[in-house]
Parts: C-alpha cells; sequence; structure tokens
C-alpha cells in the first residue's frame, strides 16, 4: 500500500511534467488558437474578443496555473475547432482505441505466447523455422499494407467482414462504456454483439500483427534462456511431463522479462493507432489527435497528451506488480 | 565389502564413452569407464576436475548436451536401459547447486508437488520432514530464496526422494556448501540410506566427504576408472600412483605442518588421444610399457583386511611388470 502510494506520488511528477512541457510548446509554437477559434471567415474585432474570452492574452504563467486547476478539477478544456468540451470527446474516442489496443494485444499474447514456447521446444527444427519466419513476416509487414489487403480481400472480394467502422450503419445500442462489445452485450442483442465483433475482427487482427511477433521473439528468447538452467534439467530428471515443464516452470520464468517490452507495445499500440484508424475510418484517439494536430489545435493535443501519457504510467506500474506477482524476488520498494 | 561380485550389481555401466563435438575439436570426456553398482551401497566417485566424472553419472539419466555422444551399455537390474533418461524411472538426482536446481517461482510446495504426484498436503509435508527440513508444513509455501543453501540441498534431496528412486546419483552434492553444513547433508544421505536401502552415488572432487560415507570407491582419471574397490581398501593401500598422489594432496589432521603434495602437470586434454596408461605423463613411477600399452585392472588382495580385494589399472600392480 505505502508502495503504493509513492508510486502514484512519482506518476503524479511525470504527468506533472509531460502537462507542463506540452503547455509551454503550444504556447511557444507560432499559431493563433484565437483564429482558429474564431473561424475562417472572423473579423479582427471578433478574434481580438475571442483572445480576451479565451484568456490567450493573459501571462503564460498565469494561464498555465488556471490550466493546472481545470486540471485537477477533471475539466480538460475546450477544443478551439470544435468548441466541444475535450473530455466529451475523449468519452467516446478513447475506448474505441482502447478497445483496438486491448483486443490487439490480447490476441497477440493468446497467439505469441504458445508459439514462442513451441519455437523453443524445436529449436532448429522445421516448426521452429516456420513460427520464427511467421514472427518476421509479422513484425516487418506495414499495418497500412496489411490492413488493405486485408480489407481487399475479407470486405471487398469475399464480403465476409464490414471494410469500416465501428458497427453497420442501422445497428444503434446503449453506450454507457464506450468499449462496443461490452455495450453489445449489455444491450442483450446477440446480433448486435455479433455485428461489433466482425467489426473489430480486421483492425484488431492488422494492429496485433506487430505485437504477435514481437511477442513470438520474446518469449522463445526467454524460453531457450530458461531452458537451460539446472531447475529445468532438475524437472526432466524429475520425469515432470514435458508439456507442464514448457508452459508451467519454464514459461513463469521467461514471462517476465518479456512482459515489461509486451506492456509497453501495448501503450505504444494505443499512442500509434492513427494508422490503423484511418484506414479502417474508426472514430478512435488516434484519429482525434491526428484532427487536432492537423488544425494546431492545442488544447486537444495537450489533452491527447495528457491521456496517452497517463497510460504509460498505468501499464507500468500495472507492469511491475505483475512481475512482482510472477517472480517473488521482486520486492516493490 | 567385497564389491558386487554375488549378487547382480543394481546398475552395471559397460564401456561408457562419452565424446563431445566442440568447434575445437572432439572431445572424449569419458573414455571406456566400466563399472557395477551394487544395491544398498554408497559408491564415491572421485577425481580431479575435468576427469568427466560429473559427465559420465549425468550420461546415465540423459543429462547430456545434444552435442554428445554417449556409447555404451547401461544395465538396470539386468535390464539394458538407453542412455536418454529412460533411467529417471529409476534414478534420481542431487545437484552441485541446489540453489540452480530449484525453480525460484514457484513455491517448495508446488515443485514438491510436481514430483512426488500428490497434492496432499500432510504427504508433502512429511517428505520434508523426512530431509530433516524445520516447520516442514510452513516450508511448504515457502520460495527457494527464502532458505539458506543447506536447507535448499535438503529440498533437493526431498524432491529426489518424492520419486522414490532405488538410485540417487549426487553430483558434487556438498561442493557449495559451508563445512558444518556439508557434514549435515552427508549425515542425512547416509541416514537415508540406512532407512529406504538406497543406492548412492556420490561423485565429489572431496576425498574427505568420499572418506565419511562411501562404501565403495571408484577413482577416475582421463575419463576412466583407474582404481575400484572397498573404500577401506582404497584409502589404506591404495595401488594406483594416481589415487595415492590425490590421497597425499589431501588435508589431513596427521600431515599437519606438513607441505600438502600437488601432483604435478595437468590432466590430458579431452581432444589428445591417450596411448598408453593416461597417468603416465605425470607419473613418477612410469615404465617404458606406460607409454605403450594401456594397462588392465589387475586384483590386489588387502594385506589389512583378508579376503577383500580391489583392483587398480596399473602395470605396477600385483608385483614387478
Amino acid at each position: 500500500m505505502r508502495y503504493l502510494l509513492r508510486r502514484a506520488g512519482t506518476s503524479l511528477v511525470v504527468i506533472l511534467g509531460v502537462v507542463t512541457i506540452t503547455f509551454v510548446v503550444s504556447r511557444v509554437v507560432p499559431s493563433d488558437p484565437a483564429s482558429l477559434y474564431a473561424g475562417p471567415r472572423a473579423r479582427p474585432a471578433q478574434v481580438e474578443q475571442v483572445r480576451q474570452d479565451l484568456k490567450l492574452d493573459d501571462p503564460v504563467l498565469t494561464q498555465y496555473v488556471s490550466y493546472l486547476g481545470d486540471l485537477t478539477r477533471g475539466d480538460l478544456g475546450i477544443s478551439f475547432a470544435t468548441r466541444r468540451p475535450i473530455l466529451g470527446d475523449l468519452r467516446s474516442f478513447l475506448p474505441a482505441t482502447l478497445e483496438l489496443a486491448l483486443l490487439a494485444t490480447a490476441l497477440s499474447m493468446a497467439i505469441g505466447i504458445p508459439l514462442g514456447v513451441l519455437a523453443s521446444s524445436r529449436r532448429g527444427k522445421p516448426k521452429d523455422s516456420v513460427v520464427r519466419l511467421f514472427a518476421v513476416t509479422s513484425v516487418s509487414v506495414p499495418v497500412f499494407w496489411s490492413a488493405l489487403i486485408l480489407q481487399l480481400f475479407f470486405a471487398s472480394k469475399l464480403g465476409w467482414l464490414p471494410l469500416s467502422g465501428r458497427t453497420s450503419s442501422n445497428v444503434e445500442f446503449g453506450e454507457p462504456t464506450g468499449f462496443f462489445v461490452i455495450d453489445s452485450i449489455l444491450s442483450g442483442s446477440p446480433s448486435n454483439v455479433w455485428d461489433v465483433v466482425r467489426h473489430l475482427a480486421l483492425p484488431v487482427t492488422v494492429m496485433a500483427a506487430y505485437p504477435t511477433g514481437l511477442t513470438v521473439r520474446l518469449i522463445r528468447g526467454s524460453m531457450l534462456e530458461v531452458l537451460g538452467e539446472p531447475y529445468i534439467e532438475a524437472a526432466r530428471v524429475g520425469q515432470i511431463p514435458e508439456r507442464t515443464i514448457l508452459y508451467q516452470l519454464a514459461l513463469k520464468n521467461a514471462l517476465a522479462p518479456a512482459l515489461t517490452i509486451l506492456g509497453l507495445t501495448f501503450a505504444y499500440s494505443v499512442s500509434s493507432a492513427f494508422l490503423v484508424e484511418a484506414v479502417f475510418n474508426w472514430p478512435g484517439l488516434g484519429k482525434y489527435l491526428t484532427d487536432a494536430i492537423v488544425r494546431v489545435d492545442f488544447p486537444v493535443i495537450t489533452a491527447a497528451t495528457l491521456v496517452i501519457t497517463v497510460i504509460y504510467v498505468v501499464v507500468n506500474l500495472a507492469l511491475d506488480l505483475v512481475h512482482a506477482k510472477i517472480d517473488p524476488r521482486v520486492e516493490l520498494s | 565389502m567385497g564389491g558386487a561380485g554375488m549378487t547382480p550389481p543394481l546398475v552395471k555401466v559397460e564401456d561408457l564413452h562419452v565424446t563431445f563435438q566442440t568447434p575445437l575439436g572432439v572431445v572424449r570426456a569419458v573414455r571406456g569407464i566400466s563399472l557395477d553398482i551394487a544395491e544398498g551401497e554408497i559408491l564415491g566417485v572421485v577425481g580431479e576436475s575435468g576427469c568427466g566424472k560429473s559427465v559420465a553419472f549425468r550420461s546415465l539419466v540423459g543429462l547430456t548436451p545434444p552435442s554428445a555422444l554417449v556409447e555404451g551399455s547401461l544395465f538396470f537390474e539386468g535390464k539394458t536401459m538407453r542412455f536418454d533418461g529412460e533411467l529417471r524411472a529409476e534414478a534420481s538426482m542431487i545437484y552441485q547447486n541446489p540453489g540452480a536446481a530449484l525453480n525460484p517461482v514457484f513455491t517448495i510446495g508446488q515443485q514438491l508437488e510436481l514430483v512426488a504426484g500428490t497434492n496432499d498436503r500432510a504427504e508433502l509435508a512429511e517428505l520434508l520432514d523426512q530431509v530433516g527440513l524445520p516447520e516442514p508444513d510452513r516450508s511448504l509455501d515457502a520460495y527457494p530464496h527464502e532458505f539458506s543453501g543447506g536447507m535448499r540441498q535438503r529440498a533437493v534431496i526431498a524432491f529426489a526422494l518424492a520419486q522414490s528412486p532405488k538410485l540417487l546419483i549426487a553430483d558434487e552434492p556438498t561442493t557449495a556448501l559451508d563445512v558444518t553444513t556439508q557434514a549435515q547433508i552427508l549425515d542425512l544421505l547416509l541416514e537415508i540410506r540406512d532407512r529406504t536401502a538406497l543406492t548412492v552415488v556420490l561423485v565429489s572432487h572431496d576425498l574427505e566427504v568420499i572418506r565419511r560415507v562411501c562404501d565403495r570407491i571408484a577413482v577416475l582419471y582421463a575419463g576412466n576408472v583407474v582404481e575400484v574397490g572397498a573404500a577401506s581398501a582404497i584409502l589404506q593401500e591404495p595401488q594406483h600412483p594416481y589415487t595415492r598422489a590425490l590421497l597425499a594432496s589431501t588435508p589431513r589432521p596427521e600431515n599437519l605442518g606438513r607441505k600438502l603434495a600437488s601432483i604435478p602437470g595437468m590432466v590430458p586434454d579431452g581432444r589428445e588421444p591417450i596411448v598408453g596408461c593416461s597417468f603416465a605423463p605425470r607419473c613418477p613411477q612410469a615404465v617404458d610399457e606406460c607409454r605403450v600399452e594401456g594397462p588392465e585392472h589387475r586384483s590386489v588382495e588387502s594385506s589389512i583386511t583378508p579376503g577383500v580385494s580391489h583392483t587398480a589399472a596399473c602395470v605396477l600392480v600385483g608385483g614387478s611388470p
């Protein structure tokens, strides 16, 4: 518990640092938020009015302090381009991306871990070569290319899966969580769930490709190391079934070093989701952020950066907790 | 203690060769070991580092790297066995470094459960109790890193015994432990042997360890047995010059204040072919014949205990060559 409090403290420092840097950068970069807010046809007087309303003429320090004050109240500000509150936007965009990234990570582990174990247990044999080829392929194929190929094949040619979007246009249900898998299940209609799953299939597959290959390689590597340990020899002499040795005794040891990188891959896939989201017209954080970057919509950029930072911090903390859970020698202090 | 003459031996090893293909050439680690192990005995296997003692006995339970070629015959209770680990059904092992032989991320109980094939807590605790672990029930929930070296070795012994083996191969089981813990572990092995009639092979470079517990001793040099027989005979009347040199280089209370002898030269390189006696280049008594032909094992009658004999592979044994 004390550990958690201390970690929360250091996390706050990290987050504050990131907020400060993005805030300062947004005020230093030459751009005119007021004219963005006022719209393209606004007269100079109107722009000036907006500048005063938004307190953009205040000293940077004053703006910074009031921004931090807003943040502590959970107010992320409003978009200069759309004038909508950013928090409300994030409520729908963030779950869309998290849903993709979580499912992609789960899929990559479900496929990558067993394949990595298999490859390590057949080192140098044909199965190992096949798995390694698969791993290299899946890390090296660019996301936009695999996305287009899959769309072409499964959506256009075979018509098995929808081309893009989160749901079909005629499907509607309440969105209490923003995670459509959960929301569609809550709606109680199996056809809704099926529609959501069909829409998720292609983008999740595309997003999972890189982490899957990475998982295979990491797990294979750390498994090979562990399989050479004396305690594995001892387990073999002890006639413990090879399956148990591989998937329990060895894997738990091999997981810890791989997990750190896999967790960071998850956080990375959240922040780099924009390519997948662009191809699949997925209303997620990546799309939201790229739109904001194009318009130099700084409150949105700052808020999105903040969210991504928080995700990294939370993932890191979670990884450390999981690591301590797996390896009793790790002390949380 | 006349060796394994009357009843058929529990384990019989014939002409065992272990060869490694390495980038530097072919290394012959074991060169034709033949050995009988009688049921219920503690056989000490002694020799310098690099004489092939660990490799030889690890190969019996299939613990050789994939690059190793194991040749020879292995019989267990008269049945032919392969070297691929078939013997694991009858034999278990304890290791030089008990810390490394325990899985760091599972509790002692979780690991013991897998080898013992039962999850009955009382039974598992009983297994730990038998090897003298304090608070056996609590120890089940402990992780290896929470144990001292001696406790870890006791846990490893418990794992080995959990499979109810007939043969226990102890590969330098006390080397990594301090002297008092060494003594405790050796006493434990003796106690277990007395209680269960377990057969033990104790591989060690430490003659003091061997002296303390072994019934019979096999002295290995350059991948072969140079002298084998009852412990008392070998320790009191060593015949092979190598055994004598090994005994002379071991610190003993009666030699207090005297300079320890060391054996000049080194164990022959496993890559070099051996012509004649492998010890000849370092042997103070070597004669011309030693460099020509490998000596056969010759039997020697003990002068102290009549009727007891042991064998040594030296041309000088049993009178002049």
